[in-house]
């Protein structure tokens, strides 16, 4: 079975349900949750409140949607490639703005990722050859949970078949100790704010010179790893997008030093797919198929453009402002998605959805851009996200 | 900068699942905190588990006290979630960089998820 509880997209996890009792072999706690979730906090179908049919709730949508003078589509970061097609398709008849949550952070690196102008490689390659891997501003034993267990780390690789012991080289550079830091063969704390003094720091070590900021002992015995490296990774999260601000000479010094990139996001997968179609990954308004930073959801809430927005599967609410957030109370607000969260709470309608990739199935991409195929595990009465929307579109 | 002055950086907490109901009791008890070095605790007399306010000029928050492990001075941490967005600019610049905030011993209860949207 493949696992949809993260863009790392495991293949190898072991379902059973033998009389009704679910075991999953293999899945880190945040996948088992997902699929153990089938049963709990489940999203109820509603409208302003009141508990109403999904058939009442989709027609409710239909008619906001018709009505609205605009309205924006946000999210699906989790969702299947389909039901990502499809809300595509949804947003060009209603011209409708799309956006996700790399508008709020990561998306100009996904973009040069997607550009090809970094330099990047499988996850397959990073277990077989990564012998220095570096965690900037990401923390993917707490995000990622297996990221490091299946490729980066532990496992014994084709050319690094003495695993993490002797083989590989690993470095966490963050904000605080977090739980890859606590396993990492080096951890280079970074006051908030300051990675790009720390990024020129390591600038000067690359190129002979002392440091100017920091442990200079530790940068430089860190620096000559990085120069010893045969087959180097640097893993990026949001908290290097935070503070670096600006991230070109960033990206260009990994390219320098013959390193690969690998952003640890979950949109990514989205990410590709409007790329392809637009050129661009986020904020687009499918009107006139037009970038601007102003579609992005920050500004959209902040602003009145939009009348009616249509989020799936993506609890933006707990991660704005909450000013911003609570903007969701004053605009007719749908949201689609199997459990109930923050976002469902400040919406309008509620749809609830089967759990892509364990009540039903669809193709995702891992953080690498490999295509996998999810299959449905658990029947159940939840329809897909994907025929929700195809039903909005032909009430249409 | 006085005592009570502090950066505060957010963290992605792996014991919290996009599944978790934000009204559980056990939800609420991972993600209404906020966790500060030994010496800032005993510089603003404040215990582990205590309540405490948290605030700046985005909003204020009664969360609980929780010891850091490990970390500096002067700078403490939050899950992200509901309890650290009402301390979050309203300017997507600064959106989700460190933020600036105080904090006081209070009386008060662990602000709920209610009074913050409602
Ligand atoms: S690491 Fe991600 S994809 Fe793998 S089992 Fe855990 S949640 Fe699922």
């Amino acid at each position: 079975m493949i696992c949809l509880g993260c863009s790392c997209l495991c293949d190898d996890l072991e379902f059973k349900n033998e009389e009704n009792k679910i075991t999953v072999g293999n899945a880190c706690l945040k996948g088992f949750k997902r699929i153990d979730a089938f049963n709990k906090n489940r999203l109820i179908s509603s409208i302003n409140k009141k508990e109403a049919s999904i058939d009442d709730a989709i027609n409710k949508t239909i008619e906001i949607l018709k009505n609205s003078k605009k309205s924006a589509i946000f999210g699906l970061e989790n969702s299947v490639l389909e039901a990502q097609n499809e809300s595509i398709k949804l947003g060009e008849k209603t011209g409708s703005i799309i956006d996700n949550f790399s508008s709020v952070y990561g998306g100009y690196l996904i973009n040069r990722f997607l550009d090809g102008s970094v330099n990047t490689c499988t996850l397959d390659d990073v277990r077989d050859n990564c012998d220095v891997s570096i965690y900037w501003g990401c923390d993917p034993m707490s995000t990622h949970p297996r990221l490091m267990s299946k490729f980066s780390y532990y496992p014994r690789g084709k050319n690094r078949q003495r695993g993490w012991e002797e083989d590989r080289y690993t470095i966490a550079i963050d904000a605080r100790k977090s739980l890859t830091a606590n396993i990492t063969k080096k951890f280079i704390k970074v006051s908030p704010g300051r990675d790009f003094e720390l990024f020129k720091a390591f600038k000067d070590v690359l190129s002979g010179k002392l440091p100017k900021i920091g442990d200079k002992k530790l940068l430089m015995n860190v620096g000559t790893s990085i120069k010893k490296a045969k087959y180097g990774v640097v893993f990026v999260g949001d908290g290097l997008d935070y503070s670096m601000g600006y991230m070109n000479d960033f990206i260009d010094l990994i390219n320098d030093i013959g390193f690969k990139l690998q952003p640890v996001m979950d949109c990514i997968g989205f990410n590709k797919l409007l790329f392809e179609r637009f050129r661009y990954i986020n904020s687009i308004d499918l009107e006139d198929k037009s970038y601007a930073k102003d579609n992005s959801i920050f500004n959209l809430l902040k602003g009145d453009d939009i009348d009616s927005i249509l989020i799936v599967e993506s609890d933006i609410a707990s991660y704005l402002p909450h000013k911003i957030a609570k903007k969701l109370k004053d605009i007719n607000s749908i949201y689609i998605g199997p459990h109930s969260n923050l976002t469902a709470y400040l919406s309008r309608i509620n749809i609830p959805s089967s759990i892509s990739g364990v009540e039903s199935g669809g193709n995702a991409y891992r953080m690498d851009l490999k295509e996998e195929t999810a299959e449905k595990v658990i029947d159940s009465e939840f329809l897909s996200q994907y025929e929700i929307l195809s039903r909005i579109g032909e009430g249409l | 900068m006085s005592d009570n002055d502090l950066i505060i950086i957010s963290y992605e907490d792996r014991n919290v699942f996009k599944q978790d109901s934000p009204f559980d009791n056990s939800y609420i008890e991972k993600m209404a905190i906020i966790e500060l070095t030994e010496e800032d605790m005993n510089k603003n007399d404040i215990k582990d588990d205590e309540n405490i306010l948290v605030y700046n000029d985005n909003g204020e928050v009664v969360v609980k006290a929780k010891k850091m492990e490990e970390g500096d001075v002067g700078i403490a941490s939050m899950p992200k979630g509901p309890w650290f967005s009402v301390l979050l600019p309203n300017n997507i610049e600064d959106f989700y960089k460190h933020i600036n905030a105080k904090i006081k011993k209070t009386e008060d209860p662990i602000t709920t998820i209610e009074f913050i949207f409602d």
